[in-house]
């Protein structure tokens, strides 16, 4: 069935055409919310959160064909809230595997540890942005209009986020001193 | 291939490794389960194609209902001009069997003071109903707009009865205006009860768990002695418990809203506990 029209029977009423679409959306809402949370049932409790008030506020959607970008609109605003109420960004413990490891898994460990450090100290508000930009493939206009914050503001938040990132992963042509029996993030 | 591009490459890569998973199926359960409890905010008018279709067929209305005022309202101030028997309106109309001064048309008995546009008498308001319960011994005046839970299909929802320990029933009202909901439940206590004791055990089973933080209790005086009442609300419900003591009975009076919170509407209910007896 056509996204639009289970969109369109959804905002009739229809619980089941609703639960198609949250099921398609499912993963791609948990991926956002995690990259953004950095917590797996922080991420859990914000997708639930964004799909209920989906449900609630999906009459009041006017163009049916702008679901996807409305329903990520939604679960920033609920990694936001969840963050606000929670105040537990950054405070996922992760495990890296404890088995010896090549020394190009080493550079790669590396490199994936400096831009999760780079990124973990990103404020919310520019996680977001790059989230949007790098892993959703939306452009400054489409950011924008999901956020509901002008285009300037999404370029600046991007290239600031950016930066950091670049700064982040410049150390990794320093030394590193990574541990093979694991650490946390 | 420049050197931004290549790290905004690995950014990517990052982000791409970091997403990957599955949302667990118990997540997708208690979503659906939530759902299927939470009612779609409609808004009278809203831009979709049913709104936009509503919102023409309301000015379809609008404009048949002016058009068919200018027809009545028009020729009658004309009439209320002229002496009635002159109105062409009375010339014209169609021949009757029975004497015109036997059954007088409207027309014919218009005076001028009828015929200016206030003609239109505001619609009756509907009087408030008093809900009595013999079985509970209570009554209450609500306004016209509840219906007790008896109707037949005016409540489509379940109610949970272990929500809490009203041994002695629960009533459910509904009100079809605004979709809350007033529960009334009455449990037996032991002699001596103390309310605030009693409101701070209760309360945890009387809101529906994980909605409550700690919201604390207020002080309420009816006119049949003091109430502790406490309000709760998360984005889809909005829930206000009243907890009173009369003799060896509990009663908790609870209002709820599935469509999150409004001050106004719990205003009125707190409002309407005035007139509980």
């Amino acid at each position: 069935v056509v996204q639009r029209e289970l969109v369109v029977a959804a905002q009739h009423g229809d619980a089941r055409a609703f639960e198609a679409l949250a099921r398609q959306a499912g993963d791609r809402l948990y991926a956002i919310a995690r990259l953004m949370l950095r917590d797996a049932e922080l991420a859990q409790d914000a997708v639930q959160e964004a799909l209920v008030r989906a449900w609630r506020e999906l009459p009041s959607l006017r163009d049916p064909e702008r679901f996807d970008g409305w329903l990520r609109r939604l679960i920033v605003n609920a990694c936001n809230d969840q963050g606000r109420s929670r105040r537990r960004y950054g405070a996922e413990v992760r495990s890296i595997a404890v088995e010896p490891i090549e020394q190009d898994e080493v550079a790669n460990l590396a490199d994936r540890d400096q831009i999760e450090r780079g990124f973990s100290r990103l404020k919310p508000e520019h996680r977001a942005v790059v989230v949007l930009h790098f892993y959703a493939g939306m452009g400054a206009g489409e950011i924008a209009d999901c956020l509901g914050i002008p285009v300037g503001t999404v370029k600046s938040r991007l290239h600031y986020a950016t930066a950091a990132l670049r700064a982040a992963l410049d150390a990794d042509a320093r030394p590193t001193r990574l541990a093979t029996e694991g650490q946390i993030a | 291939m420049t050197a931004e591009f290549v790290i905004d490459e690995r950014i990517t890569d990052w982000l791409a490794a970091e997403a990957a998973g599955t949302l667990p199926e118990t997540v997708f359960d208690a979503t659906f389960n939530r759902v299927r409890r939470t009612r779609q905010r409609r808004r009278s008018w809203d831009w979709n194609g049913a709104g936009v279709a509503r919102g023409r067929a309301i000015l379809a209305i609008l404009a048949a209902a002016s058009v068919v005022a200018v027809a009545i309202i028009g020729p009658i101030g004309l009439a209320g001009l002229a002496p009635p028997v002159a109105s062409p309106l009375a010339s014209s109309s169609p021949a009757t069997p029975f004497p015109a001064t036997a059954v007088p048309s409207p027309v014919a008995t218009l005076t001028p003071q009828h015929s200016t546009a206030t003609v239109v008498s505001p619609p009756p308001v509907a009087a408030p109903r008093t809900f009595s319960s013999a079985r509970l011994g209570y009554s209450i005046t609500l306004s016209a707009a509840w219906r007790s839970q008896l109707n037949p299909g005016a409540w489509d929802g379940v109610i949970d009865g272990s929500t809490h320990n009203a041994d002695a029933g629960t009533d459910l009202y509904v009100d079809g205006a605004d979709g809350y909901l007033i529960q009334i439940g009455v449990m037996h206590l032991k002699a001596g009860t103390n309310l605030a004791r009693w409101a701070a055990d209760e309360s945890p089973r009387a809101t529906p768990v994980g909605y409550m933080k700690d919201p604390g209790f207020h002080m309420l005086t009816l006119p049949i002695g003091k109430a502790l009442y406490t309000h709760a609300t998360c984005p889809e419900l909005s829930m206000t418990s009243v907890f009173l003591i009369r003799g060896t009975t509990g009663v908790l009076i609870s209002w709820s809203n599935l469509l999150g919170d409004d001050a106004a509407g719990r205003a009125a209910f707190l409002k309407a506990l005035g007139t509980y007896r």
